[in-house]
């Protein structure tokens, strides 16, 4: 059959774009996660972001926490149950005074750079870690470290500390990891962006907001004991680890559904998809609380008969449920630590004034008051779930007879605007769990919302100052208790992050806020 | 014609200088605290402290806006404060995907609104003609980002033809290359594709209805020589104007694709340095899209010159 000369050239064109449309889908690159025939095994994480800084020291971001940890290692861990357990130290004995801990190292544990570690090292991370990080200033300050032999260190504190090995075993911010001495030196108060570590994996290559390549480290020193949380065996499953920066919810989300990712950070609007997917499976990972912070320094907060009122409106379930499509991904429950931490921290102190959601009974405590209607502004951060929470806030506080202005502002100018106690009076916000309840950081005078009640400060310096842990624990029904008597916060509930995996992945373990990625299992 | 250059040249530099204060003053008072921004939720008020006197954000602002423009006509944009890189560098590394995307794009335009413009307007009041005008309608009224969420649905998601996401560096491989950029250049073409295809329709039927076409045809030339030959250069300057505009309309569009692919470019790059107050990159972006957007406008002129004599006896 002739084909006249226009249709022709049209056909031709067709041709030549379906041509040119299969040569680039031919071009796609195959898979590379089984690690058959030889090949390297790589997993892909997609994250909503790539911390500005790897410097745990430096940086507070549990983010760089997570990251890092598969890197870097410090003296001891924590276990499933959040026990601390040895890491780089093999055993350490606390004095009888408590005012130092001797820590014995482990030996010929080889750094990155095939150099091993001993106590030189440690003493300079340490000291570093004590005056540097924001957790080693509030844990021991003023402590000296000081190398005894080539294995042995002990930490001279000023001021006893019962609970400074939980501290010392964050897997989370400011990790207290050991790097080698002269890197130490190199950079003193500088960000390190050489990190040579002890850690399972090696970093590759970053690149801020883009990526972090780790690859498996051939000569890592492992321990023997078998793998429980962040303790014990951390013999990498997979060759390569890429985490991806992904910052658009449908983008990451869509990765993981078409097999791009392996692992994805996802919305919690994913959930119900994640779990309709057959080749996904959720994984629900419990990183904190979501809290109201009241500015205790000046404005209506600064009373705290006002702050009991506002605690007695706050109804947690409807807050909840305005923004989390499943009460799967929510617990409401008092007390300051999440459920997996029970078994350390247990208390109902608090129980009585957990999610009153009674306006009418608010509405009377506020006439008690000298609260004249003025307004109260509650700042919350743009693009985030503490924003959709601030505005079923504001409604629960409008009906108990506040006058609410609510500001949502970006997440860089609200961090700098809760350090002015004139630019808010409540603030939402979400905070991630710690090991042990001081670490908290609404405890602190200096964090926004200025806490400073002579009674939790007392607690605190005798919980801290107790002869063992075990006696420390046995105070946090108390911290609770005062905790709640100068309501420092009012937490609404503690929430989860979703995880999309990969369908054979989802026994991967989950604790201290991420994903334990050494031990992720391979996929068929 | 290198007067008119010239003085063109002079007033680019005014625009640059008025462009950086402003970007600068926005920035500060946008708010915002990029040591906070680096030291996350929980660190103390002295770690803060310490990082903004070693970022230099403790000093006066205009000293730390002279110290910038000091730098800049040194060519030395200053340092990332997240990457721990030159500016320069910073933005040279996220170059690449930007302007292949942008090229592509203006590839795809070109491609589509050209044939198009000179088809529809050959037949005016056409089938053709209705088509081509609906198209041109219904791509103007889109948002990019909303055809390029359709395509990323279609071709990524359902059909997995493309990569939803990434880039991939030209240097790795074409076909990698293209495969990558193929969704975003693809989605930012097509739309700017009906304003150039209405354009050189519009262009076009001005040209075809002039006298010396109408002499070109008594004299019996062909009609694809009238149309190539004669009409399309004389119709060529607005839709060179607009190929100029639209590179920078590409670039600034990229602020958007980009994010939907996550694309490392330089819209991305702006986004993350803005929500981070990274205000040595902010400035070096905006510098670079600023100096392209007048360099694209000034080469558009010398076109100008090149393509209409009048323009050139005027000049």
């Amino acid at each position: 059959m002739k084909i006249p000369g226009k249709k022709r050239k049209l056909l031709s064109c067709i041709g030549a774009l379906a041509a040119a449309t299969l040569l680039l889908v031919g071009c796609a690159p195959g898979s590379n996660e089984s690690g058959e025939n030889g090949e390297s095994a790589t997993l892909t994480t997609a994250v909503v972001q790539i911390p500005p800084m790897l410097d745990t020291a430096m940086t507070t971001y549990t983010p760089t926490g997570w990251l890092m940890r598969n890197v870097v290692e410090g003296l001891v861990t924590s276990d499933i149950n959040y026990n601390v357990k040895p890491m780089l130290a093999d055993s350490w004995n606390v004095a009888d005074d408590g005012l130092s801990i001797t820590f014995t190292l482990r030996q010929d544990v080889t750094f990155h750079n095939g150099d091993t570690m001993d106590a030189d090292d440690v003493v300079a991370s340490m000291q570093r870690w004590t005056e540097l990080s924001a957790l080693g200033q509030s844990a021991i300050p003023g402590a000296v470290w000081e190398a005894t032999d080539d294995n042995t260190v002990v930490v001279v504190l000023q001021e006893r500390n019962s609970v400074l090995l939980q501290m010392l075993a964050s897997g989370g911010a400011n990790i207290a990891a050991i790097y080698p001495q002269e890197i130490v030196e190199e950079y003193g108060t500088d960000p390190i962006d050489d990190f040579v570590g002890t850690g399972p994996y090696t970093l590759e290559e970053y690149k801020p907001d883009e990526f972090v390549k780790l690859k498996r480290f051939a000569d890592y020193s492992n321990r023997t004991e078998p793998a429980d949380g962040l303790a014990g065996d951390r013999t990498p499953t997979y060759d390569e680890i890429e985490f991806l920066q992904v910052s658009d919810n449908q983008t990451r989300f869509g990765g993981a559904l078409t097999g791009q990712y392996d692992i994805t950070l996802a919305s919690p609007e994913d959930y119900s998809k994640i779990q309709d997917a057959p080749e996904l499976e959720p994984i629900l990972n419990w990183v904190g609380s979501l809290y109201l912070n009241y500015n205790k320094k000046e404005g209506a907060m600064a009373d705290v008969a006002v702050r009991q009122a506002v605690n007695t409106a706050i109804g947690s379930e409807e807050i909840m449920n305005a923004f989390e499509p499943s009460p799967d991904l929510y617990e409401m429950r008092p007390g300051i630590m999440l459920r997996s931490q029970e078994e350390q921290w247990n208390s109902d102190a608090d129980a009585d004034s957990y999610n009153v959601n009674d306006p009418e009974l608010a509405k009377q405590m506020l006439t008690k008051t000298d609260y004249a209607n003025e307004p109260v502004t509650i700042m919350a951060q743009q693009n985030d779930r503490s924003a959709k929470a601030a505005i079923v806030i504001q409604q629960q506080l409008e009906a108990a007879g506040f006058s609410i202005e609510l500001k949502v502002v970006d997440a860089t100018t609200l961090l700098k605007q809760r350090e002015d106690p004139q630019e808010w009076d409540i603030l939402v916000y979400g905070l991630n769990s710690k090991l042990e309840p001081s670490a908290m950081a609404f405890f602190s005078p200096d964090f926004a919302g200025w806490t400073n009640d002579p009674t939790i400060t007392q607690l605190l310096k005798d919980y801290r100052g107790a002869a063992t842990y075990d006696e420390a624990r046995a105070m946090y029904p108390q911290i609770i208790e005062a905790y709640a008597e100068y309501r420092a916060m009012t937490k609404v509930a503690d929430w989860t992050d979703v995880i999309a995996v990969k369908t054979g992945l989802e026994s991967a373990p989950v604790h201290d806020s991420q994903i334990v990625f050494w031990s992720v299992p391979l996929l068929d | 014609m290198l007067k008119a250059m010239f003085s063109r040249l002079g007033g680019l530099i005014v625009v640059l200088f008025i462009v950086s204060i402003v970007v600068f003053l926005l920035l500060y008072i946008s708010g915002g605290d990029a040591a906070l921004a680096l030291l996350g939720n929980t660190a103390t008020p002295e770690q803060v402290a310490a990082m903004r006197s070693s970022l230099g954000l403790d000093r006066p602002l205009m000293v730390q806006y002279g110290d910038w423009i000091l730098g800049v006509f040194h060519g030395d944009l200053g340092q990332s404060f997240y990457r721990r890189e030159s500016v320069v560098e910073v933005i040279f590394s996220r170059l690449e995907p930007t302007v292949s995307i942008a090229i592509v794009a203006q590839l795809v335009a070109l491609c589509i609104a050209v044939p198009l413009g000179i088809a529809s307007a050959r037949r005016v009041n056409s089938t053709l003609d209705g088509i081509v005008t609906t198209y041109t309608m219904i791509g103007m009224a889109t948002p990019g980002f909303v055809f390029a969420l359709l395509l990323a649905l279609v071709f990524a998601f359902q059909l997995q033809w493309f990569p939803l996401s990434g880039y991939s560096p030209l240097a790795d491989g074409v076909g990698t290359w293209l495969r990558f950029i193929a969704l975003p250049a693809i989605s930012l073409g097509v739309v700017h594709s009906a304003l150039l295809t209405r354009m050189t329709r519009s262009s076009m039927l001005d040209v075809l209805s002039q006298d010396f076409i109408r002499t070109a045809r008594s004299k019996g030339a062909s009609s694809l020589r009238i149309v190539y030959g004669h009409a399309l250069k004389n119709a060529a300057i607005p839709i060179v104007t607009l190929v100029g505009v639209g590179f920078a309309v590409l670039v600034t569009g990229a602020l958007v694709t980009e994010t939907i692919f996550n694309v490392p470019g330089l819209g991305k790059l702006m986004v993350e340095s803005i929500e981070r107050r990274d205000i040595p990159v902010i400035q070096g972006v905006v510098l670079l899209a600023t100096v392209t957007f007048i360099f694209i406008n000034f080469v558009v002129d010398v076109l100008y010159l090149i393509l209409d004599p009048r323009v050139r006896q005027s000049a």
